[in-house]
């Protein structure tokens, strides 16, 4: 290979540029039709004529004077000079909103940036009679132009072709005073009168009009929103229930497979007791996680997600916010961590902190595997007037308390944290779009990925770690003869004893403990310890973990240990405790020290503690 | 008058933002002093409203609009 390129992409919000990032690389970013989906540089590379291809995909932007931190990382990089900076920039503008999308790519070509224009969308303007005179304009612009569809993968090779021919520049950024805006449209609406017609036959009637008379419209608008929310919940539960038991009881019969075609051992025992459950704890929930992607997904391509944010709006400035901090919380559904990173969108400092303050309270697809074990074990798998699933109605009620208490704790931070607003709410409404199942699809995929790679990681660590500590204690230690070690006598066991005073007024026995302990890092390994804890007592019986906790009984008192008044307990518990470092970490990043992770993980861990208590004590 | 008094549907132009910062922030949408714009909507809590121009879509909140001076247009 002889040389290299560094070539970047730039644009508005919502262009297309992850989608052409995509197409270029081969690559998986995540794209979705609302603005703000990328939050931070990513790169990626392909070979064309053998040279190689250094691309960066950014944040998307609307002028060269940011105002977020995720408008800063493009702005920066757009202006950087320098041996480092982009030697080309591939500006990514949407066909059907040229006047808009116009305007940083001049405010660019003003500042001095080398750059191509790629008419994105393409397809769509096609489909709505919109002509580009791409020789006229390039003419008029004195720049490359290209119309592609990132999404259809037209005019990628094109595209590859240009970015070959063009010449490396060095950047002589100007560092004189930018248009003003005015001059900068003068432009553009010179531009649109010469190069564009519009085929009246073919004129766009508005499906997205027909769409939000329904979505905004003053009662039926809420009644849609919340109906989809529960469907989705409602879904989660009743449609995965079959792939789910069929993962668990495939993992029992390779359990018992390896049981008796492994020789007695430490070896057996570690990958039967320990690894085994701890996965099987993790991945027979992975249909349910689909599922929830899914929905995700849906409402991310559709376009509804920005209407959410419209509908909320109301809502979220009850408690200080706008409807901005909708986006972070609903993808908190999924994971906590992106979400806290998507944040960067919201540009007033303090709506961004309180944000991300309240964002891990919104339950997270790892609770997912905590919550339907635990409900599943609290109600019958019956159905409510025949159509509505209980288990379904106590996980959505789940994630009402969930959002409720982030609404609560926005409202009392909002009374604490004073700064002013600089940043008026301004939110671009894309259009509906018909999700594209390639997209939908990918989504799920990555998310799923990641997911399992993630929790695989942490769940096969600590459960290895949790065998050891269980199958062995004190005893071992010492080289004096003694009897095998019961969970009772091995470390993990005196490590739930310790804490049983604690825990004992929430309802929970040691055993518990030692699954509440282990799960601090990742709440997700909880499901997983508690199988490990049981497998370890009674060796020989493979059973699901349900049928094995709702056996459980209190040798004292003879009563069920997995109660009412237990099972509320931890689901609150579970609910509202910070137990993922990985947040921790993230918290620690974007707000730049350990003050806020540890007063979030304090404030989590009390009320946490509290509810349970209260749930315990009333049931 | 103001974008917050404009009755849905009926375009109007734009003589003066009030306000510096959303001035500027709307100026980077095409929106500026003379440009025509259109309240399409509003969200059903009757905020945030819905502005249309130039084939953008904008939600705009009315505390934010009583800072628009407009003057209505005549009905075509
Ligand atoms: N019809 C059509 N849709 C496209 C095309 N390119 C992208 N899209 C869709 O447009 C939406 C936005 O695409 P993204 O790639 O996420 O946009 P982005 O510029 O990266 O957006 P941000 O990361 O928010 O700045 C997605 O729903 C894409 O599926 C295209 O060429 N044609
Ligand atoms: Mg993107």
């Amino acid at each position: 290979m002889s040389k290299s390129k560094r070539i970047a992409l730039a644009g508005n919000p919502n262009g297309g540029k992850s989608s052409l990032f995509n197409a270029l690389t081969g690559l998986n970013q995540k794209t979705g039709n609302l603005p703000g989906v990328t939050v931070e540089k990513k790169s990626g590379s392909y070979t064309y004529e053998n040279e190689k291809v250094d691309v960066t995909d950014v944040p998307g932007l609307y002028s060269l004077i940011a105002r977020s931190p995720d408008e800063l990382i493009s702005s920066n990089l757009i202006l950087q000079t320098g041996p480092e900076a982009p030697e080309l920039f591939v500006y990514v503008a949407d066909a059907t909103q040229l006047r808009k999308s116009l305007f940083l790519f001049l405010q660019m070509k003003a500042a001095g940036c080398p750059l191509i224009l790629t008419l994105n969308m393409s397809d769509l303007a096609l489909e709505r009679g919109i002509r580009i005179d791409t020789l006229k304009m390039e003419e008029f612009l004195g720049i490359p132009v290209l119309p592609v569809s990132a999404l259809k993968r037209k005019g990628i090779q094109e595209l590859k072709a240009l970015i070959h021919e063009t010449e490396p520049e060095t950047q002589t950024k100007a560092d004189q005073q930018l248009p003003e805006p005015e001059q900068i449209f003068e432009q553009i609406d010179q531009v649109m009168v010469e190069c564009i017609s519009w085929d009246q036959k073919l004129a766009f009637t508005s499906r997205s009009e027909k769409f939000d008379k329904w979505a905004m419209h003053p009662f039926i608008g809420y009644a849609l929103f919340f109906a989809f929310l529960f469907l989705m919940f409602q879904a989660v539960f009743s449609l995965a229930e079959f792939p789910m038991t069929w993962i668990e009881t495939a993992f029992i019969s390779l359990g018992e497979t390896l049981q008796s075609s492994l020789p007695e051992g430490p070896v057996r025992s570690l990958t039967i007791h320990g690894i085994l459950p701890g996965l099987s704890g993790v991945l027979m929930f992975l249909p349910q996680i689909a599922f929830l992607f899914f929905f995700l997904a849906i409402l991310e391509d559709s376009g509804y997600m920005v209407r959410a944010t419209l509908l909320m709006d109301r809502v979220m400035r009850r408690v200080g916010l706008n409807g901005r901090s909708v986006i972070p919380l609903i993808s908190g559904f999924a994971c906590a961590i992106p979400a806290i990173m998507s944040t960067r969108t919201i540009g007033n400092p303090r709506d961004r902190l309180i944000t991300m303050l309240i964002t891990p309270l919104i339950s997270c697809s790892a609770r997912l595997p905590v919550f339907i074990l635990l409900v599943s074990l609290l109600l019958p798998d019956e159905k409510w007037l025949g159509i509505f699933n209980y288990q379904g109605l106590a996980l959505t009620a789940l994630y009402l308390l969930g959002f409720l208490s982030a609404f609560g704790t926005a409202l009392v931070l909002n009374k604490g944290i004073k700064v002013k607003n600089v940043n008026p709410f301004l939110m671009e409404i894309p259009e509906y779009r018909f999700p594209h199942w390639r997209q939908v699809g990918m989504q799920i995929y990555e998310k799923c990925k990641s997911f399992v790679s993630e929790a695989g990681k942490i769940i096969l660590g600590i459960s290895i770690i949790l065998w050891a500590l269980s199958s062995y204690g004190p005893a071992d230690l010492s080289s004096a003869p003694h009897e095998e070690t019961t969970l009772e006598e091995s470390f993990a066991g005196k490590a739930g004893k310790f804490i049983e005073p604690v825990i004992a007024p929430l309802g929970y026995d040691w055993k518990i403990g030692i699954a509440i302990i282990s799960s601090f890092a990742a709440r997700e390994v909880f499901v997983g310890s508690m199988a490990t804890i049981y497998h370890i007592e009674d060796e020989e019986d493979m059973k699901r973990i349900k049928d094995r906790l709702s056996q459980e009984v209190n040798p004292e008192t003879g009563e069920k240990v997995f109660g009412t008044g237990t099972l509320v307990s931890l689901l609150l518990f579970y609910l509202f405790a910070l137990q993922c470092v990985s947040t921790l970490a993230v918290m620690r990043k974007e707000t730049g020290g350990w003050k806020w992770p540890m007063i979030q993980f304090a404030f989590m861990g009390i009320l946490a503690y509290c509810s349970a208590l209260l749930a315990n004590q009333l049931l | 008058m103001n974008l917050a008094e404009l009755e849905i549907g009926r375009m109007a132009k734009i003589l003066e933002v009030k306000q510096a910062d959303l001035a500027n922030k709307l100026k980077e949408f095409g929106i500026f002093k003379g440009v025509q714009v259109r309240i399409l909507r509003a969200a059903p809590s009757g905020c945030p409203l819905v502005l249309e121009s130039g084939g953008m879509q904008l939600g705009l909140r009315k505390e934010d609009a009583v800072f628009v001076n407009i003057a209505k247009l005549e009905q075509v």
